[in-house]
C-alpha cells in the first residue's frame, strides 16, 4: 500500500508541476519591496510610539497641580524605552476585557484572592491547563481542566492567566468566581486565544476606588462562604438515567 | 548566493515544489502562490536560508506553513468545498488523480502533511517529526491513520458512486 501510495503521490505531484509565471528577477524585486514595506511599518510604529510618549510627557508636564509638581529630579526617570501599546485591557471593576473595540465579559478573583493588577506580558498559550480545584476556586474538586489558557506574568514576577470559565456559565461579566485568574466564556476564550501571541502586553486595571460590594457580589449568596452557587451536581443520582 | 544562482535555483526548483504543494493543498493556484511567496521570503532572508544547508527543504517548509495558515483562514470556505469538490480545471483530468486529490482533502491537515512529507518528499519519520514539531510516535500514528483513511476513501471512491452505497 505505501509503495503504491508513494507512486500515486509522485504521479499526482508530477501532474501538479507548473512552471513559474514570474521570473526570478521579479521574485527578487518583490523581496526588496517586502523588505521596504516591513521596514516602513516598523518605522511608523516607532514614530507613533515616540509621539505617544511625547504627548504623554506633554500632558504630564502641563497637567493640573502646577504648583505641587515635584521637580523632575524627584520623579523617577525610568520611562521605559520601548513603550509597547497594550493589546488588551482588563477592567476588573466593570468585569470586561477590552480588545480592539470589543468587550468580553470576564470573571476574576474574589476579594479573598484578588487578581493581580498591572502590566502583564503573555508568556505562554496552552490549549488546556490542569489546575488544582482549590487554586481554580472550585471547592471540593481535585482538579479542573481549564481550556484556552493564556499565561501572564508581570515584571515583578507575579503571574496569573486568562482562560475559559467552564464551571460557571453565569459568572463572566456578573460576579467573580475564581481564585485570581481571569475567566471568560469558553467561546470567547477561544477567540481571545487566537488573537493573542506570546509577548503581547495586557493591562489589568482595578478601576480605582470602587465599592467593594460590587466586586464580591455573588447574586443571592453570601459574599465569601461556600463554593460558587452553580457547582454542577449530579442530577437524579446514580443509576436513574440508564437507557437501553 | 548571487542573483544568477538564485534565479537558476528558482527556475529549477519551482515546478517540483509546486507539484509537492499541489499534493498537499489540492489546488494549483494555491500551490503556486505559496511557493512564490516562499521564494520571495527566501531572497529576503538569504543568510538564514543558506545557512540551513537545504535550500529546497527550507522553501518547502515555508510554503507548507503558508499553506497551512491560509488554510486556517479559509477553513470555512474549504469545508464547503470539501463537501462539493471543486471542478478540476486541468485539461483532461485523470479521474483516478481527481479521486486521490479529493481523498487527500478529506484528511486532517496534520495527517496530510505527514503523508506528503514522508511518501512524496522522501523524508524519514524522524525528519517529518522535526519538520512538524511533533513527537516521532505521533508522526507514526498520523501516517498509519492517514494511510488507512486514504485507503478507505479510495476504495469507496473508486468502487462505487455515492448514490448506490447500500451498506
Amino acid at each position: 500500500m505505501s509503495d503504491d501510495l508513494t507512486t500515486r503521490l509522485r504521479e499526482l505531484a508530477e501532474s501538479g508541476q507548473r512552471p513559474s509565471s514570474v521570473s526570478g528577477a521579479d521574485v527578487r524585486r518583490r523581496a526588496g519591496a517586502r523588505r521596504r514595506r516591513r521596514r516602513t511599518a516598523a518605522a511608523v510604529a516607532g514614530v507613533s510610539a515616540v509621539t505617544t510618549l511625547a504627548v504623554a510627557l506633554l500632558v504630564n508636564l502641563t497637567g493640573p497641580d502646577q504648583g505641587e509638581r515635584p521637580s523632575p529630579a524627584a520623579t523617577p526617570t525610568t520611562v521605559p524605552s520601548t513603550v509597547a501599546a497594550a493589546s488588551a485591557t482588563v477592567d476588573l471593576t466593570r468585569r470586561v476585557l477590552l480588545i480592539g473595540g470589543r468587550q468580553l465579559p470576564v470573571s476574576a478573583g474574589t476579594v479573598l484572592s484578588p487578581t493581580p493588577t498591572g502590566r502583564m506580558t503573555v508568556t505562554a498559550r496552552l490549549d488546556t491547563k490542569a489546575v488544582p480545584g482549590r487554586d481554580a476556586g472550585v471547592a471540593g474538586s481535585y482538579s479542573v481542566k481549564i481550556p484556552w489558557v493564556i499565561e501572564l506574568r508581570a515584571d515583578d514576577g507575579r503571574t496569573t492567566f486568562l482562560g475559559g470559565l467552564i464551571y460557571d456559565a453565569k459568572a463572566a461579566g456578573n460576579h467573580d468566581a475564581t481564585n485570581g485568574w481571569i475567566g471568560l466564556e469558553p467561546a470567547q476564550a477561544v477567540w481571545l486565544y487566537r488573537q493573542l501571541r506570546v509577548g503581547d502586553v495586557i493591562d489589568i486595571e482595578d478601576g480605582g476606588p470602587s465599592p467593594s460590594a460590587l466586586r464580591t457580589s455573588e447574586p443571592g449568596g453570601t459574599p465569601e462562604a461556600g463554593p460558587p452557587s452553580s457547582t454542577p451536581s449530579v442530577p437524579g443520582g446514580p443509576g436513574s438515567g440508564q437507557s437501553g | 548566493m548571487t542573483e544568477e544562482e538564485f534565479d537558476a535555483f528558482y527556475a529549477a526548483a519551482f515546478p517540483r515544489l509546486t507539484g509537492q504543494l499541489y499534493a498537499f493543498t489540492g489546488d494549483h493556484g494555491e500551490a503556486q502562490d505559496v511557493v512564490q511567496e516562499a521564494f520571495v521570503r527566501a531572497w529576503d532572508r538569504r543568510r538564514e536560508f543558506l545557512a540551513d544547508g537545504a535550500p529546497e527543504a527550507w522553501i518547502r517548509t515555508v510554503a507548507m506553513r503558508l499553506a497551512v495558515s491560509r488554510w486556517r483562514r479559509a477553513r470555512r470556505r474549504l469545508e464547503l468545498m470539501r463537501r462539493t469538490p471543486p471542478p478540476e480545471h486541468t485539461p483532461g483530468p485523470d479521474p483516478e488523480r481527481a479521486t486521490l486529490v479529493a481523498a487527500l482533502r478529506k484528511l486532517p491537515e496534520a495527517q496530510r502533511m505527514a503523508l506528503v512529507l514522508h511518501h512524496l518528499c522522501d523524508l524519514s519519520v524522524e525528519q517529518v517529526a522535526s519538520e512538524t514539531g511533533a513527537p516521532v510516535g505521533t508522526v507514526k500514528a498520523r501516517l498509519s491513520r492517514g494511510r488507512a483513511a486514504l485507503a478507505r476513501e479510495l476504495a469507496t471512491g473508486e468502487g462505487e458512486r455515492e448514490d448506490d452505497r447500500v451498506r
